[in-house]
């Protein structure tokens, strides 16, 4: 399957995800109920791992579109705007920042039910808030998204935003700061050993190494764990949006995403499941918490494998 | 600015700023542990 095909396949998930996230969130506000506030959740966590590979895969789209991808100044096809495009490319990123920090607060809301059997009100606020607004920037870039293809649903005047080409601004400065990319490069191994510190620790227990530990002492450290996958999510985005073309028809890249994903869904075990969570000292883990550590190990070290294989797979470098 | 100047206020202005987030959410999690008895 070729990446464009996947853009076509995900477009849809982070709108559509966010109006079944957004209802049961609403619902369970109303209905102060924990189990569907978990749910709700769950839901905009998930949304927030798909969003990924859909914005990555919209370059890819646009390099069918148009030869040579975001360095091309015009596309081979007179029907598609390159300007439309770059609209597109600058309203989907903001979505994407809205929908990843409404993922980033959802997650802390599970962490907390899990440790505090509720999520703080200032937390349940902001996330109604952020998920409100990622769902209209959504809507708004897959619109205009749309408006690519579907001359039935264009205006007569070409669609502008505010924003304008925002990501190919962004990658731009990027690449023009001197210190940009050694910067970018070195928050991402200081986020890296964050993030691989604490997932280590938390699996290796599940394995039997420091038995003496109680499990919630160390669930305590998965908020680090997860800023450090925010801080290399930030600077691993615009890696991406300072150089789509090196990437977005990567295998190595197109692997490391997709055990990302898998990955950011593995580690939700441990907030939301009861298992570890009442591990003593001393207590042998289950069988199911041993086979989620050790496939989080597996991907993790996936992701750094090819994290660190993407200038020698492929031709993209 | 030198290269090495600028990598190293970006680096650490953003390292101070997400470590100041997780000791918010750090301190958080030690009240809630006080307030119900837990000894973690």
């Amino acid at each position: 399957m070729d990446p464009a095909h996947v853009h076509l396949l995900l477009n849809h998930v982070p709108t559509v995800g966010f109006v079944i996230g957004l209802m049961l969130f609403v619902s369970s506000l109303i209905a102060k109920t924990v189990e569907l506030k978990r749910a709700s959740l769950v839901v905009f966590v998930g949304i927030a791992l798909v969003t990924i590979p859909t914005y990555v895969s919209g370059n890819a789209a646009e390099e069918v579109l148009c030869a040579g991808g975001a360095k091309a100044p015009v596309c081979s096809d007179p029907s598609v705007s390159k300007s439309l495009i770059q609209t597109h490319e600058g309203a989907a990123l903001l979505a994407f920042a809205a929908i990843i920090l409404t993922g980033a607060f959802a997650w802390l809301g599970l962490w907390q039910i899990r440790r505090m059997s509720r999520a703080e009100n200032w937390n349940l606020a902001v996330i109604l808030l952020l998920s409100l607004v990622a769902f209209g920037l959504a809507a708004r870039a897959a619109n205009i998204g749309g408006e690519i293809r579907h001359p039935e649903i264009r205006s007569a005047q070409e669609t502008v935003t505010p924003e304008g080409h925002l990501a190919r601004r962004v990658g731009s400065f990027v690449l023009a700061l001197p210190y940009g990319w050694p910067s970018l490069e070195t928050l991402h191994f200081i986020g890296l050993s964050l993030l691989i510190g604490v997932i280590l620790l938390i699996d290796l227990r599940m394995l039997g190494v420091m038995k003496d530990v109680a499990f919630p002492a160390l669930h305590r450290l998965l908020p680090w764990a997860i800023l450090g996958f925010g801080t290399n999510l930030v600077t691993g985005m615009l890696f991406f949006v300072a150089s789509p073309e090196q990437y977005d028809r990567n295998v190595a890249f197109v692997w490391k995403v997709i055990l990302v994903m898998l990955a950011g869904a593995n580690a939700l075990y441990f907030t939301l499941f009861d298992e570890a969570w009442v591990l003593k000292p001393g207590d042998d883990a289950p069988f199911t918490a041993k086979a989620v550590a050790v496939s989080a190990i597996a991907l993790w070290l996936g992701v750094l494998y090819f994290g660190s294989m993407l200038p020698f797979l492929g031709d993209a470098f | 600015m030198p290269l090495g100047l600028g990598v190293l206020l970006v680096v650490l202005g953003f390292t101070a700023a997400v470590a100041a987030v997780g000791w918010l959410i750090d301190k958080s999690a030690e009240r809630a542990d006080d307030e119900d008895g837990n000894d973690t």
